[in-house]
């Protein structure tokens, strides 16, 4: 087992930390920097309740290792509420109904801000395949649906 | 309605946005995993790896002495009950004598951090003798030799004697029969199942965990641990998803790690991986099922026959109340005077089957709606003339014969579904090309919370206060488990004191702040909690209006609490705020909180002919779906499901049709997609990687109608809703799946592989 020193930016926070080379991203997130927004329901990829937003990207950090998140800039679900106001997508999720035990609804919501951002002409219709790999057990997706389409009429007016 | 209705609803009625969503949607929400204890120890439990064995001997001793391993408790450890079930008492807290399936639940190890517990539990030796494994319902219930308890495999049998039931197709002009198979289902709540116990120095302990039913785990902690009651404290974490699969299984898990942490005296945490979670926990039983219909030529039914198959597994768990709606709702909503139904559980060498929404009655859906089908068919009309011709309306009486005297909205949702445009896409001619669409329907009746033989539980409190500053506190028993029921019991309580929401906070439930208010099951949470709400603010109005009285100086029977104010009848002209009247009531020394307590209707029935008022309320629905089919790949697509549901009133309806829509995914994943596998036992796909559920790209187009055929006895009206969605829909998808290949499809997940079978493309064996 190894030891590695990073550095990254979490949230707009600066984080110098030595981590182990075996600890995954979400570990790291959730137990080093007691950010427990993001969440773990399956651990191998296949839900997307833990997405983060990387150098841009959503990704799930239950299959990437802290110490690739070397010199990374990430955002979690806590770091998109800004001076109490709520993002847009998070808004399109409390004005629709989309949520409901709540459980995977950081990751839809973080999957669906980082295409938002790297298309904001996004169309109701890409919707869909944008949040193809998270899973949701009890919405039935329908709402979910429409929350992301409201975020994206709000974020027109913004 | 009584004096209820005459209340001005102002939220009522409304679409409000969720309580909880801002805290979800930001990522506060605590869930059990999330909230952090100091001096955490970390238990995992040892799982049996086979199915079916004698246990010889466990060989704990390397285990025991792996880094930092504190405790090691199995069967021999435990000081008071190792033997635990909340009906029938069958199940060891830790299997001692033999394994029963593959994830039987053997030892506890606690150790200083998750790894070393998980390291410590490889070096455990089994010595296990196997003996032949039992998988289907219907083959434990011929075995004659084959035990899996010792007083035999059937744990439950249950049934229903109408008319002439000896012989009820004598005056049929014909008759079907079908022979019927549903699978396994697993929950797969996003969040897997968790807890943490923390011990106190006088020996009482605080629960803590992912719990939909606090008031079970206190009484199993409190048998297994020794302790009475008032020393076991069960307090909900959020808890993610739920649908059943935390009803029971987190008293087994709770009681287990109760025990570490009273042994070791730390706090103990247990989280199950998601594997571990597939493996070890609660599933929908997979029934086999002997279906037969007979009717008139003109399409009356005549009577039904019907024998149903439960696969319990290992132990009895929930299965004898699965059972009674099983068979209660096995003839489906129909006017059938002659009835014979046998509906049996059996011994399985699965993991236990328990509660998951609909709780049997999606499988005795799929047993009746199916086999109506295959009758239309015989009898050459259009499957929804026949169920129009045989459903329950007012004034008529359920195969239990019991009169429905009122709200019975069945014929209006079938109206509804009959005449939506999806109906008319409905093909009768064999389609020739490679995609092939088809249109499937099916019809309900769900009765309303625990029923008969459930009564004695059927009972709910609420603990309301009223504070100086006009903030009002609810404490209810019912758990919140994403469904919703904490935003439809802050509307209930905001119309009955005639206030803003905003006034109002809902606690989250612990156990020593409610009396024992039932299991949150059987789609109860409006009803009960609505209704010990209601009863609450009754007994604070007179104090209320006694303080408004004298501030308005008028008599207290004049007041009128609307709008965050209180006026006076007469004028209207005068008026206080609520802030004002709860300052005056304080500083009169007024009783502000009150135990709200309600009791749900009578209902009994006769166990030896199933005849009863089984449930004091139904809500009913009908399901109508569209699908496109790929005959050379055989893949079933669903591409729109219009859904109509009458629940009384509809409290929140943007609520309602958000169950309805998570209720109808979850059973599409049910009839096309989630085939849970085992293999002489043993789990197959416990992942979700190999576990398929559906995927946004599955969700089809939803289209909800809400019909409100007022409930008399829910509050404000309202009916159940939570589990109704996921009833018919798998029958009505395989129904649609069956009209577009021509074909009648009788058995669940119609995976790709089945599909090609019924059509002859792929050939059995």
């Amino acid at each position: 087992m190894h030891k590695y020193n990073i550095s990254l930016e979490v949230n707009g926070v600066k984080y110098y930390k030595t981590v182990d080379s075996r600890q995954r991203l979400l570990d790291f997130i959730r137990d080093d920097l007691r950010l427990t927004g993001t969440k773990e329901a399956c651990g191998e990829g296949e839900c997307g309740s833990c997405a983060i937003i990387m150098d841009g990207k959503a990704l799930n950090s239950c299959l990437i290792l802290a110490v690739e998140a070397d010199a990374a800039k990430i955002t979690t679900i806590e770091g998109l509420e800004i001076n109490g106001e709520l993002d847009s997508i998070q808004q399109g999720f409390v004005d629709e109904h989309g949520v409901q035990c709540g459980f995977c609804i950081p990751g839809f919501i973080m999957t669906a801000r980082a295409a938002l951002n790297s298309n904001p002409d996004l169309k109701s219709s890409e919707i869909r395949s944008v949040v193809a790999g998270n899973l949701c057990r009890c919405t039935g997706y329908v709402k979910i649906f429409k929350s992301i389409e409201k975020a994206l009429r709000l974020e027109k007016k913004r | 309605m009584n004096k209820k209705d005459k209340f001005k609803y102002n939220y009522v009625g409304n679409s409000i946005p969720r309580i909880d969503a801002h805290s979800k949607v930001t990522g506060r929400t605590d869930f059990i995993k999330d909230i952090q204890f100091p001096n955490l120890l970390h238990a995992k439990m040892v799982l049996s790896p086979h199915p079916h064995a004698y246990l010889r001997n466990l060989d704990v001793s390397k285990a025991k002495r792996s880094s930092g391993v504190v405790s090691l408790l199995t069967a021999k450890d435990v000081p008071h009950e190792n033997q635990i079930g909340l009906i029938i008492k069958d199940q060891p807290l830790f299997a001692d004598e033999k394994v029963r399936y593959a994830g039987d639940a053997v030892a506890i190890i606690a150790a200083e951090t998750e790894e070393e517990a998980k390291n410590a539990e490889t070096k455990i030796r089994f010595d296990l003798k196997p003996i032949r494994g039992i998988y289907s319902a219907e083959k434990s219930f011929n075995s004659k030799r084959n035990f899996i308890h010792p007083g035999g495999n059937v744990l439950s049998h249950l049934k229903i004697r109408r008319g002439n039931h000896a012989d009820p197709f004598k005056d049929a002009d014909l008759t079907v029969k079908a022979y019927l198979k549903t699978p396994h289902q697993e929950h797969a709540y996003l969040e897997t199942l968790g807890t943490v116990v923390v011990p106190h120095k006088d020996g009482s302990v605080t629960i803590y965990g992912s719990i939909q039913c606090p008031y079970y785990v206190q009484r199993s902690v409190s048998e297994v641990l020794g302790i009475k009651y008032n020393k076991v404290k069960i307090v909900q974490a959020a808890t993610g998803g739920a649908f059943g699969g935390k009803e029971d299984v987190p008293s087994e898990i709770c009681s287990r790690v109760a025990l570490v942490a009273v042994i070791t005296g730390r706090p103990v945490r247990l989280i199950m991986g998601r594997a571990e979670d597939a493996i070890y926990s609660s599933k929908r039983h997979p029934f086999e099922m002997h279906y037969k219909l007979g009717a008139k030529k003109n399409g009356k039914l005549v009577g039904v026959v019907a024998e149903q198959y439960a696969a319990a597994g290992a132990y009895a768990t929930l299965s004898p109340v699965v059972m009674f709606r099983a068979v209660v709702h096995a003839a489906g909503p129909y006017l059938i005077p002659n009835v014979r139904v046998d509906t049996y559980a059996c011994y399985t060498n699965h993991p236990p089957s328990g509660a998951f929404r609909g709780f049997g009655a999606p499988q005795s859906a799929f047993g009746i709606e199916r086999t109506m089908d295959l009758l239309a068919d015989e009898l050459g009309m259009d499957p929804i003339e026949l169920r129009e011709k045989n459903i329950l309306r007012e004034g008529k009486r359920t195969v239990t014969n019991q009169l429905l005297s009122r709200s019975v909205g069945l014929p209006e949702t079938l109206k509804i579904v009959k005449e939506s445009s999806l109906l008319k896409s409905r093909k009768r001619k064999k389609q020739k090309s490679r995609y092939v669409e088809g249109v499937g329907t099916a019809c309900i009746h769900y009765g309303n919370t625990l029923g008969a033989m459930g009564w004695y539980l059927d009972a709910a409190g609420a603990h309301v206060q009223v504070h100086r500053d006009g903030s009002i506190s609810v404490a209810v028993g019912i758990t919140e488990l994403g469904q919703g029921s904490g935003t439809t019991l802050v509307q209930m309580a905001a119309d009955a004191f005639g206030v803003q929401t905003e006034r109002i906070r809902v606690l989250e439930v612990d156990t020593s702040y409610v009396p024992d208010s039932g299991p949150t099951v059987a789609s109860r949470s409006t009803i009960m909690s609505g209704n010990a709400i209601l009863n609450a603010a009754e007994q604070l109005r007179p104090q209320l209006s006694k303080a408004a009285g004298r501030l308005l100086k008028i008599a207290p029977s004049k007041v009128v609490f609307r709008d965050d104010r209180a006026y006076t009848t007469a004028g209207k002209r005068k008026s206080v705020t609520f802030d004002a009247v709860a300052e005056n009531a304080f500083l009169n020394n007024e009783k502000l909180a009150a135990a709200g307590w309600w009791v749900a209707p009578y209902s009994q029935w006769d166990i030896k002919t199933g005849m009863g008022s089984t449930y004091f309320a139904y809500s009913f629905a009908a399901h109508a779906v569209k699908v496109r089919v790929d005959t050379l790949t055989g893949k079933a697509e669903v591409l729109e499901v219009v859904a109509a549901h009458d629940v009384g009133r509809a409290i929140n309806p943007e609520g309602v049709r958000a169950q309805a829509e998570g209720g109808i995914v979850q059973g599409i994943g049910y009839a096309l997609y989630e085939d849970l596998q085992f293999k002489d036992g043993i789990l197959m796909n416990p992942y979700f990687s190999n576990y398929i559920l559906p995927y946004p790209e599955e969700t089809p187009k939803i289209i909800t109608h809400i019909v409100e055929e007022i409930g008399p006895d829910g509050p404000y009206g309202a009916k159940s809703m939570g589990e109704p969605p996921i009833i018919p829909i798998g029958a009505a998808v395989v129904s649609a799946v069956s009209n577009a290949l021509g074909f009648q499809f009788l058995e669940m997940p119609l995976t790709p592989e089945r599909i090609l079978r019924g059509i002859g493309v792929l050939k059995n064996g």
